[in-house]
């Protein structure tokens, strides 16, 4: 059980972006402690994946602050986010189509120098989606839906990250799979990684999070533990289907 | 001569020919796939490794520390072309690009004439002291022989950097998804420079064998190579880089044999039926013979 407030990992503080002269966030705040599963909920366009390309360094805010580790982040581009351990599976997957599974992998440890650490790592991912052992040599873009989400996962875990972002994995997947992709993110819990989680099935997202804000319109509206949200009324209303 | 021999000798004029369009082809498609830019200026910097190729020869220095430097000196222009040239206007529009690309070809090629004037200059460098040899009576020349041997060295070694090396790696990676590129932590910017570098260096080297054929250079000679690229491109399907090098081999074949088989009369038409070919493939197979169906937009 971790402690919040401690060993604070993330802090993001009234972080404004815009697209053009459209206001997507308006001054977002919200925390992330090393070892915590931490969920974002809203709808389509509350600026869920918004915030998290702030983090991960995609998109330059207006305003407001990132801290990660200690250190402002919101002025640097993506490849030195992954440097510092920041590593974002975007929304829709984007493994690289015409690259085979085992040069996917090897994309998403881009920047490490340590090969063996490396190889190693290529057989952790394996472990965590044995689907992906034998299509090593297969194009990613012949993978089904499922097995390109595995393989995104895979990917940005690739980079060894202290904190992993993971935006709509279980989007658009059939049930078996949603289930597959919802266990490894318990393991990863398991093995303390920390965890900022997006997700559109919130009753799962605020399963397995030990805490969660509500975006909406580009604002935070609620924060809480899971379990509180989870009772929430009007998150019961919005997310949870009545 | 007999058919036979005749046939061979102009099957390697092609494979010749073909080799200096698939060199000057390859730096243009990796950029492109990586940018979507069409260099035009590309060509020019054939001229430029020339220039420099025979200015440190003409100092004293030895053939192959001229030809050593002038194709450096080339890929460092490619890496100063990105820098100066392009990256200020990354982001902007694909039109931006291609019409600056083509203001990067009217400034070097002007500065050029300024510098060394107008007038061709002869470009003795690999002209060797018997020029070609005979095998089976087929007439075979040396600078043919050089071409073919080196350009399928370097294509063999350009397929292994793309496909072994974590540099070649990771340009196909921007070149199927820059944001997911940036995401796993790609260095763009590194990416970048390294297409421009190996580009240029084998626009110096295809600029070298391209003068040694014609030997002689000129401020203005960066500009059919560059165009025979591009309809070379367009051929193997633009962007590819497998499709660089097939479309610059038959590009090379069409050429070569077009004139072999055509009556003499016609021989002064060659550019022509190159460019009837160009638009004879946009009409029906406009993604070329490796392209993917569409082209989206990026950077």
């Amino acid at each position: 059980m971790p402690i919040w407030g401690t060993g604070k990992m993330l802090q993001v503080t009234g972080l404004e972006v815009f697209y053009g002269n459209i206001q997507a966030l308006h001054g977002v705040s919200f925390r992330v402690a090393a070892g915590e599963t931490v969920t974002i909920i809203g709808s389509n366009g509350a600026g869920k994946s918004t915030t998290l390309m702030a983090i991960a360094g995609l998109l330059k805010p207006r305003k407001g602050q990132i801290k990660y580790c200690g250190r402002q982040v919101e002025k640097l581009s993506a490849y030195q986010t992954v440097r510092l351990g920041i590593s974002l599976c975007p929304e829709g997957r984007r493994i690289f189509a015409s690259l085979s599974v085992h040069e996917n992998l090897t994309m998403g440890a881009v920047q490490r120098r340590d090969r063996k650490a490396v190889r190693a790592d290529i057989d952790w991912v394996l472990s965590l989606f044995p689907d992906l052992k034998s299509r090593l040599e297969q194009s990613g873009g012949t993978l089904s839906g499922g097995q390109q989400q595995m393989l995104a996962i895979g990917r940005a875990l690739m980079s060894r990250p202290k904190l992993l972002i993971l935006d709509e994995p279980s989007l658009g997947l059939a049930p078996v799979l949603v289930n597959q992709i919802f266990n490894v993110i318990a393991a990863l819990k398991n093995e303390n990684t920390t965890v900022l989680l997006v997700e559109q099935n919130a009753r799962r997202a605020l399963e397995i999070a030990d805490r969660g804000y509500v975006i909406e319109t580009g604002r935070i509206t609620l924060e809480g533990p899971s379990a509180a949200l989870k009772n929430n009324e009007r998150v019961k209303n919005a997310y949870l289907g009545g | 001569m007999s058919p036979t021999a005749y046939f061979f000798q102009q099957f390697l004029n092609a494979l010749s020919l073909g080799s200096i369009y698939a060199l000057v082809t390859i730096g243009l498609a990796m950029v492109f796939s990586i940018l979507r830019l069409i260099n035009f200026a590309h060509g020019d910097l054939m001229m430029i490794g020339s220039y420099a190729i025979l200015m440190i020869w003409d100092a004293g220095a030895p053939g192959w520390v001229a030809i050593l430097a002038g194709v450096a000196i080339s890929g460092v222009a490619g890496i100063i072309m990105e820098r100066v040239c392009y990256r200020p206007l990354r982001g902007s529009a694909e039109m931006t690009t291609l019409l600056t690309s083509f203001a990067v070809v009217v400034l070097l090629e002007n500065g050029a004439i300024l510098l060394f004037g107008p007038n061709t200059r002869p470009f003795g460098i690999l002209n060797f002291s018997h020029p070609t040899f005979s095998i089976y009576s087929t007439l075979i020349s040396k600078i043919d022989v050089v071409t073919v041997i080196l350009t399928l060295t370097i294509l063999l070694l350009t397929a292994l950097f793309i496909k072994r090396t974590t540099m070649g790696i990771a340009m196909r990676a921007v070149a199927d998804d820059l944001t997911a590129s940036h995401l796993v932590g790609i260095h763009l910017n590194r990416v970048i420079v390294s297409a421009f570098f190996i580009g240029s260096l084998f626009a110096g080297l295809a600029g070298l064998l391209w003068s040694a054929r014609a030997g002689k250079i000129y401020p203005l000679m960066g500009f059919i190579p560059v165009v025979k690229a591009f309809v070379a491109a367009v051929i193997g399907g633009f962007g590819s880089i497998p499709g660089a090098v097939i479309g610059g081999y038959v590009l090379g074949f069409a050429e070569v044999f077009l004139i072999a088989l055509l009556p003499p009369d016609f021989q002064g038409y060659r550019d022509a039926f190159v460019f009837v070919l160009l638009i004879f493939i946009l009409l029906i197979r406009p993604q070329g013979i490796l392209g993917a169906k569409a082209m989206e937009r990026r950077i």
